[in-house]
């Protein structure tokens, strides 16, 4: 077998300056909201969060985990006026 | 999109519990002035007491512990390098706070006949006060600044401070910032500025792998640490870090102050109680760490002794305050604290005053060295503070920063912001940059590489050699800050906070191998130096950014004690003063 | 920002209680007394969300006017909005709010009247002595016990004989509550009844009237204490040994000898703690027959023990 051509010193020098590429992945999120509960207009949990993590989905306009970044705190949850969130401790410490 | 564009007499950057305290002060005494809070997050649920406090941990109430008693103790727990006068400013200054947080409303757990319930937990004095319902502080010191009718701008987050240069002075001059919200760049000019944005609690990556799963409020980042340092403001003890012995993955304190006085207590795999020390110090981490990696490993937290009356009691607490979510872990996990001993374990690491000696270099007036500039909390390096310390520290760098915009040379002064225009025009740019990057590295990636470093290379025991890769590493990564890239405005804030965490993982690594011996127990354990050497080392090692742009180091000698602090007892907290028994 | 108000406050009146809801929560912004009469309406709204965040705002606002109508709320269909008003009411100072408090102790419903001396507490109001010795016989457990800790914070001597009373109360948390409560009038004429109260039927009673004797710097307890170092509860033992050491009862000292013994490792701490308080020659051969003891805490307290015994 003929050997393959040593492609690497330039392979390497170019994934050195090429552009990043990126890919969609899911999170499972440890906030959980009720949307038959959660008041369209209200935002409280979304003013709550010390981390920013929620907000209210334009499509639906009800709140939303947004961002991967929660606490597990239950600000969100103790502020809920109609009980509308459940927070799960996140899936990695469960 | 426009700049935010605010002006203020005062500004305190961070309204958590010290913030609180330093804007109600400086607004109460500037009725007709501008008193601005910035809030990454908002002032209802910010700060590392977001969820509220279980209890005071270094409460000085007249009849069960006096300031020299505290000041000493202080001063042991940190091995001897400490101010003592900024640490007696607090001794002095803690109990007039905690009658003003009691006016309040703030519910502090009384005795049956009304007194504050305190309970002895350390050997000498008696300083811990529960607050079984101190699940609602955050709500009642936000009531005080609307009642003081302070500014508050929530979701502003500052990236930089402003600093005035003239004739060799420097001094402050605002501070430049991010709208986490809107990504709307912000200028905030001001005569003064208080700084209260908490620990650097984002450093280390807790063992679960999970970013956001900190002891601290995720959100306090090391924001205030990199803000004085590109200021060039001095920084100390550094390589003092934070560690804390915290309920395995949950990651969350199992509250040796909640459940010790209720007979609660930590025992190794054989039942047995373990810890020396008399107070929460590196050298009991230190204890801890060594019983985890033994043969009597791993560690518990036991419960299961107590009464039932007294478990509910103790869930009412844990349940409900500070980290309320501690009860559907364990539920999760089908444990009870009735039936199940609750595995521990020790934190990743941060940097926090609050439960060590690392911060912002400030004396007793909370200034620290660049004019205008002062700091108070978990951030500033008042050891040991704790929660009073920040509610107290804040009220007194609010009392100093007016005396300071009062004074002749300052109150008319303060050059036209146009004159700052190449260094806001500099920071706008570096700010906003990820956003224009759209195949940018996202954010948590890149922290999540940072802090994965820190675990790597920074988690003690410490070694040169260690230490030295890690640097190499951090500026390899330090590259990578100038690809990240974001989609939104809230990545925008992530982004910039790595560069703070990146900043502060450094700071800890170049302090680390300055001090060449060991101290504090854990918190500075050199497997290199392993011996603590006063005759060298008996100083405060503090750093800056130097006019070239790199962090520089010098050595402070310790002021002379208020208190006098024996030899003896200066080592209480290094010796084994109890025998290990022969056979366990 | 006062146009903002008025509009929210004008969508109290919509039918759809989501946009009720919504127009308190950013209420919270713009909040002044102008806001009082319409919250205090609210709170006769069909939704448990509306009453709870309308109740929260006038907390907020501290208008003592509003506390009739929190009071209420104490009675409310919903516990939630119950647990909101008792909240509330606590926040509001002042000899104005103390009033209708007082007005609400003989309410018909146990909720209120529990609710409303809670929230007296923190006043210390010298003319809700009598109401609250009052509320000693009421029929409701709970109302009781809140008035035993109300008089307490008050601290009147007049209060010290209906109190005493309560140690005989059939609720063993009243009798607990009472002990305590007591212990700030600790006078020798009480020191029977507590000595009673630590032989009451429930551990709890028991610990909290050794803790009290052991600081009523009297001899006179030691044996009703001694008799406390064999409770059936660890917890009860262990406060005993304590309170021995307190009043430095030497006719304890070969009992806590006996209890270096004991299974659990808080009792032998502190009964080697109490042996150095007491200064206990004879017991430092015992003493020191643990110094191998596998709890570091007992090991930590003989030490001290010793320390204190030799050192002259």
């Amino acid at each position: 077998m003929p050997d393959l051509p040593n492609r690497e010193p330039a392979k390497a020098a170019q994934a050195k300056i090429v552009g990043n590429a990126q890919a969609v992945r899911r999170f499972d999120v440890p906030v959980v909201v009720d949307a038959a509960k959660c008041v369209s207009g209200c935002h409280i949990c979304v003013e709550s969060c010390p981390v920013d993590c929620l907000a209210i989905d334009l499509a639906t306009s009800k709140a939303t985990m947004k961002h991967d970044d929660c606490w597990y705190c239950l600000a969100c949850e103790i502020d809920c006026p109609n009980d509308a969130i459940t927070v799960k401790i996140p899936v990695l410490l469960r | 999109m426009d700049d935010t564009i605010i002006s203020a007499d005062i500004v305190v950057v961070g309204g958590g519990s010290a913030g609180c305290t330093a804007a109600i002060r400086a607004q109460e005494a500037l009725p007709k002035g501008r008193v601005v809070l910035l809030e990454k997050a908002n002032i209802k649920r910010s700060g590392a007491i977001a969820i509220g406090m279980d209890g005071l941990n270094n409460a000085i109430i007249p009849g069960h512990a006096t300031p020299e008693q505290y000041v000493r103790e202080i001063t042991m727990a940190n091995d001897g390098i400490v101010n003592q006068r900024a640490i007696w400013e607090y001794a002095v200054n803690s109990w007039p706070m905690l009658q003003q947080l009691d006016a309040w409303g703030v519910k502090f757990q009384k005795t049956a006949s009304g007194d504050f319930d305190v309970k002895q937990v350390h050997h000498n004095g008696r300083y811990v006060l529960p607050m079984p319902e101190g699940y609602d502080l955050k709500k009642i010191l936000t009531r005080q600044i609307r009642r003081a009718g302070v500014q508050v701008v929530n979701r502003i987050m500052g990236t930089r401070l402003l600093v005035e240069e003239s004739g060799g002075q420097r001094r402050i001059a605002g501070v430049l910032g991010l709208d986490v919200r809107s990504g709307a760049f912000a200028i905030i000019r001001a005569k003064a500025v208080i700084l209260a944005c908490g620990a650097s609690g984002r450093l280390g990556l807790p063992a679960s792998g999970y970013l956001f799963g900190t002891y601290e409020n995720p959100a306090n980042a090391g924001d205030g640490y990199s803000l004085a340092y590109h200021a060039g403001a001095e920084l100390t003890g550094i390589e003092c870090f934070q560690i804390n012995p915290l309920i395995k993955d949950y990651n969350g304190p199992a509250c040796a102050y909640v459940t010790g006085p209720l007979g609660g207590h930590t025992v190794n795999a054989l039942g047995h109680r373990f810890i020396k020390s008399d107070y929460w110090s590196g050298q009991m981490m230190l204890e801890f760490y060594k019983e985890l990696h033994s043969q009597r490993g791993p560690v518990y937290l036991k419960l299961d002794h107590l009464a039932g009356e007294t478990i509910t009691e103790i869930e009412r607490v844990l349940h409900r305050t500070e980290r309320p979510s501690r009860g559907r872990f364990h539920a999760g996990r089908g444990h009870s604290y009735a039936n199940d001993l609750v595995e521990m374990h020790i934190s990743e690491i941060g940097l926090c005053s609050g439960h060590s000696g690392s911060g912002v270099w400030i004396n007793e007036r909370a200034e620290t060295t660049l004019a205008g500039l002062y700091a108070a909390g978990d951030m500033a390096s008042v050891p040991h503070n704790y929660l009073l310390g920040a509610l107290t520290y804040g009220k007194i760098a609010a009392g100093h920063a007016l005396d300071y915009i009062a004074s002749k040379d300052v109150a008319g002064a303060g050059a036209e912001t146009a004159s700052f225009s190449e260094a806001i025009d500099a920071e706008r740019a570096r700010v906003l940059a990820p956003l224009a990057r759209t195949d940018g590295i996202p954010p948590h990636q890149l922290e999540y590489k940072i802090r994965r470093l820190v675990n790597d290379y920074l988690q003690p025991p410490k070694t040169a050699t260690r230490y030295e890769r890690g640097l190499l590493h951090f500026a390899r990564t330090a590259e990578e800050l100038g690809q990240l890239g974001a989609s939104n405005p809230h990545e925008l804030m992530r982004a910039a906070e790595c560069g703070f965490i990146l900043d502060c993982a450094v700071m800890a690594a170049k302090s680390s191998l300055y001090r060449t011996e060991s101290r504090w127990g854990l918190y500075h354990y050199r497997l290199d130096y392993p011996e603590r050497d006063d005759a060298r080392w008996f100083v405060h090692v503090n750093l800056h950014r130097g006019k070239d742009g790199t962090m520089q180091f010098l050595e402070r000698p310790v002021a002379p004690y208020v208190v006098p602090v024996s030899d003896s007892e200066l080592h209480s907290y290094s010796q084994l003063r109890i025998a290990e028994p022969a056979n366990t | 920002m006062t146009d903002l108000q008025s509009a929210l406050l004008a969508k109290l009146g919509n039918p759809d209680a989501a946009v009720r809801q919504v127009a308190l929560a950013q209420l919270d912004e713009v909040l002044d007394e102008r806001a009082l009469a319409p919250l205090i309406a609210a709170l006769a709204d069909p939704e448990g969300a509306v009453r709870i965040l309308a109740i929260g705002l006038l907390e907020d606002l501290g208008d003592h006017r509003a506390i009739p109508a929190i009071i209420a709320a104490l009675s409310d269909s919903s516990e939630a909005v119950q647990e909101a008003a008792q909240a509330a009411l606590r926040e509001f100072r002042g000899a104005d709010a103390a009033l209708p408090l007082l007005a609400a102790i003989t309410h018909g419903d146990p909720r209120v009247r529990r609710g409303v001396i809670f929230a007296l507490r923190e006043f210390k109001e010298p003319s809700s002595l009598q109401p609250l010795i009052g509320a000693l016989a009421d029929a409701a457990p709970e109302v009781r016990r809140e008035a035993v800790l109300t008089l307490a914070f008050l601290r009147r001597g007049e209060s010290v004989d209906p109190l005493r009373q309560r140690l005989q109360d059939s609720d063993a948390q009243v009798r607990r509550l009472a002990v305590g409560a007591l212990s700030f009038f600790l006078a020798p004429a009480l020191i029977d009844d507590l000595v009673a109260a630590t032989q009451d039927s429930d551990w709890q009673v028991r610990r909290d009237a050794v803790i009290v004797l052991g600081r009523s710097a009297l001899s006179s307890p030691v044996p009703a204490l001694l008799a406390r170092l064999h409770d059936p509860f660890w917890q009860v033992q262990k406060e005993a040994a304590t309170a021995l050491g307190r009043l430095h009862a030497s006719a304890a000292t070969s009992h806590l000898i006996g209890l270096l013994a004991a299974g659990f490792p808080d009792v032998r701490r502190a009964a080697a703690a109490a042996l150095g308080d007491i200064g206990a020659q004879e017991a430092l051969p015992a003493l020191r027959a643990l110094v191998d003891d596998p709890d570091v805490e007992v090991r930590k307290a003989v030490e001290r023990a010793v320390q204190t015994i030799t050192t002259p």
